[in-house]
């Protein structure tokens, strides 16, 4: 396969300025990171370690194949909501591997909050069993938790997507066949005492972990018995008389030893019969990215230069290169992985829609997972192009993109707007994982545009009115909470901490993380999928 | 009685005294920089220790973490190696000053030869003959004051090293300042001392060493010279022993000179005492090396002397086992280096992908790599001494030439293909080799003399190898046993 | 298939006759071992390919082969040098008969509020420049045209 060429000058003052800007950007990242890595911190996880339990994110650390890698997802979930202090949402998930097989991790931090879940909790909860279901991964659940943060019960109760929904998607998972395995290694109080009874095989730890539907003070009140936690719900008790836990566990190391074990004896798996090589690094420089990456998203570069530096040898097979050139179509390999790439390099024109459709549609037929890059402002707009039936053009590229039945991996590495981030495999088109660069953006519109459209209305509806246009400072006052507002919900940890992507990540990682997820994917067997009908 | 040695050096010299201390039934502890943890001569030691810190200065310059090192793994003695700390006098008193031994001269000694101009000056009083030339105390303007006076061609030396770090032949005096700053430089960067001595460049001569040892019990002795004029960049690449440009009388007069610049600071140990040799017969004394030599092995093998061996011998106190000098038969060395000889021989950096060295008999060896090591421009891009003996020098060459087709080496660049040349030039053939001699042979620069046949057959094999899927990335087997590793199993980390 | 020697840039495409390379009088045998004949005397010759570059020992001599690998299909394309989407010039890097080389940014255009740098395809000369700054421009419009050195 041909290799991309590459006419980056690293001595450009303009790349200079361009890699210092992105790593501020990183290691304000980092610095977020390494914030919520410490959970509730202080006396929350002095508390909680002297009591004999780790970090959540070292019972994980001592559960996945020594030496492998782990993919946390979404850890700045909850960022600047609630009250700040919801660190990753008070609950750790992610992707390893034990005894040579991807697991999916859901373990809640009790130094956050007592690990009670916020609606984001809850939010963070299903989309990991979602990642699970999409991808046939075995799921451990940690679990330490108080259960329903009850002040906001209405927010985490009742609704589809809701705490009732992880229990039935534990059953329904279950039923195809994916692992459910539970290691209770703290409270697990009321509703969440359904995670370890509704899992296929569950694990308790003497002394810190108890079951039950009630806790000893609601058991008073309701029937005047008077009762120890151990007493009432304790590993002796379940694993000797109620059966609600199958292994006892003498303390915490233990305990995860015993998920190990529990995970070996799971029986074999079928992989995607996915094609691939040996992987090779890439021949240009990853860190070379981050003085690719312009400081101003409205600035446009040449994206075959960012695939350059994320695939296999900076190997890449061009299709349709002369058409369309606004979408970049090809196939390349991610540590090994033989991919389809569709890439933004401009607006989506018509052609570019159908190059975009038509190369979606060659990779469902072979087999050949996707992986979209996004930085995308929209689809062309004006007189000519609608004439020329952009709208139905576009709507083929979302109608591929939707009914594609191989996997589809999103990373945003600039702008995310308007219809293009459906064309181009948004969060509602289910690609298995959506990660953001520190500098993309994602909102409907730019800011700009939204105050200019908003403007135009408001103006318009002030002339109908007989009204004099707005001038000076008063269009600047109506102007900038518009723009503000762009400018705050347009970041992409204002995304992160909704959800609406599976992590922020330093550009330089993009290869190893879209390999690791490739892997994940690969426990899926591919579904059989059909097109829907393409406006022609 | 020296029972643990710790080695404050790395690379092939360590290998050498490591193997040394094994035959010895004494314990070998390595001391490695972060970057050298998988070298060969780790493997060698007994105990290896990791130095803390990043560059020269923290590891294997940082005397106070090696004695640390040695005095926490029970060490008796340090040895040096060359380089590095070797010529470091202080680093040899606070050895002693910590109960240790220290394997080589004494500080003083050091002292007296490590400094050019003290040496000049010790020398010139012991009545050994010294270039002409003007010592200065330092300081461009002075450098400048004084070149006139000395006449060009000359040569800056940086006054504290040796190993052409801060050395400079100025042949014009319209290079002078250039140089001399050049030289300053690289003597503050190399040895922390800019001082920089100007003597007569001695165009035409030859570059002869002598190697001596002395014991504690009053014995000093000379084991014949070493011819090392062929250089580049003033560094050697071809040595050998004997000289065919010293008949016996010259070789006892310049042995007899080498041992009375030893006693002249009360030397102990193994030391070389260089001489710049006239075409009329002349010699000069050039600078006394404190230490073990690069090229010791070719007078080990016309001697049948381990001078690595006799150097512990000597510093627990013991007599030297050697008898009277014999020299038997002709030997040489070659050093390999990843350089570019057709790009004025800079260093090179790559993979050993390949490393097959030559075998059969009268051929030495002394590395410290092996295939699959990387070169990297951490260190010396030395990667091999490659030592041949044979009854003549005629034969020995042919032995090089032989050897030196058998090395292959693929990955890297060296100057492998220029050494083999090099054996078969008129002018080595003959013996008339000079210290200007690379210069005069080669003005331009030198290129491979490659038949086209060669390039033509390099080519077919390249293409048809290519062609053949030889390079090419394995495909792999994913069926849904036997698996290739997940890159969960080749990242080795967290994410994000 | 062509490689970048030390004297230059050689192609070669040997014929293949099973696991034997013919090439003029030389013949390759390649199999666990590479052996090369030259006037019916065989050799042992040794290959590795690290990273681009093929390195061959034969004979005494150890040759570096750079593989030259083409650029990817359509990067090498001339005449890119016409507006990509309907737009504002908005500013002109460069002057007629000025020398530019491959990937020097020449004019700036803004359309859809994104900037769009029109860069150089090759090293050339630039021979007409046919917009100034504030124009409005079509797309397909050719905005320079740039000649060959």
């Amino acid at each position: 396969m041909d290799r991309l060429p590459s006419r980056v000058n690293k001595a450009d003052s303009d790349f200079l300025k361009r890699r210092e800007h992105n790593l501020s950007l990183i290691e304000n990242l980092r610095s977020r990171l390494d914030a919520v890595n410490l959970g509730g911190g202080g006396k929350y996880v002095e508390r909680h370690r002297s009591r004999g339990k780790m970090l959540a994110r070292e019972r994980i650390e001592n559960i996945i194949d020594a030496g492998t890698a782990f993919l946390e997802l979404s850890p700045l979930a909850a960022f600047e909501l609630y009250d700040g202090r919801a660190h990753s949402a008070g609950i750790v998930t992610g992707i390893g591997m034990v005894h040579g097989k991807e697991c999916l991790f859901v373990a809640n931090d009790a130094t956050v909050k007592g690990g009670s879940y916020y609606p984001m909790t809850v939010k963070k909860h299903i989309r990991a069993q979602t990642i699970a279901h999409e991808n046939n991964l075995p799921c451990i659940y940690l679990v330490d938790s108080g259960g329903a943060f009850l002040p906001m019960q209405d927010e985490v109760f009742p609704d589809i997507g809701h705490f009732g929904r992880i229990f039935r998607n534990q059953a329904r998972m279950s039923g195809d066949g994916i692992p459910q395995v539970a290691a209770v290694l703290g409270s697990c109080t009321a509703g969440g005492a359904y995670v370890p009874a509704m899992s296929d095989e569950s694990i308790i730890v003497k002394g810190n972990g108890t079951i039950f539907l009630a806790g000893p003070p609601l058991v008073k009140s309701a029937t005047g018995e008077e009762v120890t936690a151990e007493e009432l719900g304790g590993a002796d008790v379940h694993t000797s008389q109620s059966g609600v836990a199958d292994h006892f566990a003498e303390d915490e190391p233990e305990a995860l030893r015993m998920v190990r074990n529990v995970v070996e004896n799971l029986g074999s798996r079928t992989l995607a019969p996915f094609e691939r090589i040996e992987s090779e690094e890439p021949h240009h420089d990853a860190d070379e990215l981050l003085g690719l990456i312009p400081s101003d998203n409205r600035t446009p570069f040449d994206v075959k230069e960012i695939i350059g530096r994320i695939v296999d040898g900076s190997r890449f097979h061009e299709f349709k290169a002369r058409y369309g050139q606004t979408l970049v179509c090809g196939f390349a390999h991610i540590h090994g992985y033989k991919v389809g790439i569709v890439a933004n390099n401009g607006i989506l024109f018509s052609e570019s829609s159908l190059k975009g459709a038509h190369f979606v549609e060659l990779c469902g037929q072979r087999g050949i997972p996707l992986i979209f890059l996004q930085n995308i402002t929209g689809f062309m707009v004006g007189k000519a192009y609608e004439a020329g039936g952009i709208a139905k053009d576009g709507a083929k590229l979302v109608t591929a993109v939707s009914c594609v039945n191989v996997p589809k991996f999103t990373v945003i590495i600039g702008g995310s707007h308007g219809a293009g981030n459906y064309g181009m495999c948004g969060r509602a088109y289910d690609p298995r994982f959506l990660f953001m660069w520190p500098n993309s953006r994602i909102s409907v519109m730019g800011g700009p545009q939204a105050a200019d459209v908003l403007t135009t209305v408001k103006q318009d509806q002030r002339a109908r009115e007989g009204k004099e246009p707005m001038e000076g400072e008063e269009l600047e006052t109506f102007r900038s909470p518009i723009l503000e507002k762009y400018e705050t919900e347009g970041s992409p940890y204002y995304s992160t901490a909704r959800l609406w992507d599976d992590g922020i990540i330093d550009p330089r990682d993009t290869r190893d993380i879209l390999g690791l997820c490739i892997a994940a994917s690969r426990n899926a067997e591919l579904p059989t999928g059909r097109f829907g009908v393409f406006r022609m | 009685m020296i029972k643990r040695v710790l080695v404050a050096n790395r690379g092939e010299i360590a290998c050498r005294i490591l193997r040394a201390c094994r035959e010895a039934g004494i314990e070998g502890v390595a001391v490695f920089a972060g970057n050298d943890s998988t070298s060969l001569f780790t493997e060698l030691a007994d105990i290896s220790i990791e130095l803390k810190g990043e560059g020269l200065t923290e590891t294997y310059l940082n005397q106070e973490q090696i004695i640390t090192i040695a005095l926490e793994n029970g060490c008796d003695s340090v040895h040096p190696g060359f380089g590095f700390l070797s010529e470091r006098a202080d680093f040899a008193n606070a050895v002693i000053a910590a109960g240790l031994i220290w394997i080589g001269p004494s500080a003083e000694a050091i002292t007296n030869m490590g400094d050019k101009m003290t040496a000049r000056m010790t020398m010139k009083a012991a009545g050994v003959p010294v270039i002409p030339g003007v010592e200065v105390k330092g300081g461009l303007a002075e450098i400048l004051e004084v070149a006139p006076s000395v006449g060009f061609p000359l040569l800056l030396k940086a006054t504290a090293g040796g190993g052409g770090k801060g050395m400079r032949a100025v042949h014009s005096p319209d290079n002078l300042e250039i140089e001399a700053k050049a030289a300053m430089r690289e003597a503050l960067n190399a040895f922390g001392d800019d001082r920089v001595y100007v003597e007569r460049l001695l165009t035409g001569s030859r570059h002869i060493e002598i190697q001596v040892l002395a014991d504690s019990h009053g014995r000093t002795i000379h084991l014949g010279e070493r011819e090392c004029s062929v250089q580049r960049r003033h560094q050697k690449v071809f040595e050998e022993s004997p000289s065919i440009a010293l008949d016996a009388q010259l070789r006892e007069e310049m042995g007899e000179a080498a041992c009375e610049a030893a006693r002249a600071v009360d030397y102990e140990g193994a030391g070389t005492v260089e001489f710049l040799v006239t075409p009329k017969g002349e010699f000069f004394f050039l600078e006394m090396n404190t230490r073990i030599q690069v090229e010791h092995p070719v007078t080990e093998m016309v001697t049948g002397v381990d001078i690595v061996r006799e150097q512990l011998r000597i510093a627990a106190g013991e007599p030297m086992s050697c008898g009277e000098l014999q020299i038997r038969g002709h030997a040489i060395e070659v050093r390999l280096y990843a350089e570019d000889p057709a790009n004025n021989f800079l260093p090179c950096i790559g993979e050993l992908a390949v490393f097959i060295p030559p075998e059969g008999p009268g051929v030495r060896l002394d590395t410290g790599v092996r295939q699959g090591d990387s070169v990297t421009p951490d260190y010396d891009p030395m990667l091999a001494k490659l030592i041949v003996w044979a009854p003549s020098r005629a034969e020995a060459l042919q032995r090089m030439s032989r050897a030196l087709d058998e090395f292959i080496v693929l990955g890297c660049t060296t100057n492998l293909r220029f050494l083999r040349e090099l054996c078969g030039h008129p002018d080595v053939v003959d013996g008339w080799t000079t210290t200007d001699m690379i210069e005069r042979l080669w003005p331009d620069g030198w290129t491979p003399d490659m038949p086209s046949i060669i390039l033509d057959a390099g080519l077919l094999i390249a293409s048809a190898c290519e062609s053949s899927g030889m390079g090419r990335q394995k495909r792999v087997n994913l069926s849904t046993t036997g698996e290739s590793p997940s890159p969960f199993n080749t990242i080795s980390r967290r994410f994000p | 298939m062509e490689f970048k020697t030390t004297f230059g840039r050689v192609e070669i495409n040997p014929l293949k006759d099973g696991n034997m390379f013919h090439h003029e009088n030389l013949i390759l045998d390649i199999g666990q071992e590479l052996w090369l004949t030259i006037d019916s005397r065989r050799f042992k010759v040794h290959a590795t390919k690290v990273g681009d570059d093929w390195w061959v020992h034969v004979l005494g001599h150890t040759l570096r082969l750079e593989l030259v690998e083409p650029g990817a299909s359509g990067m090498d394309d001339e005449g890119e040098l016409t507006a990509p989407m309907p737009g504002k010039i908005l500013e002109v890097l460069v002057e007629e008969g000025q020398r530019v080389s491959s990937g020097d940014p020449l004019m700036i255009m803004e359309a859809m509020k994104m900037e769009h740098r029109i860069v150089a395809s090759h090293n050339g000369i630039v021979d007409k420049i046919h917009y100034s700054a504030g124009e409005q421009v079509n797309q397909g419009a050719e905005l320079l045209s740039l000649s060959d050195e």
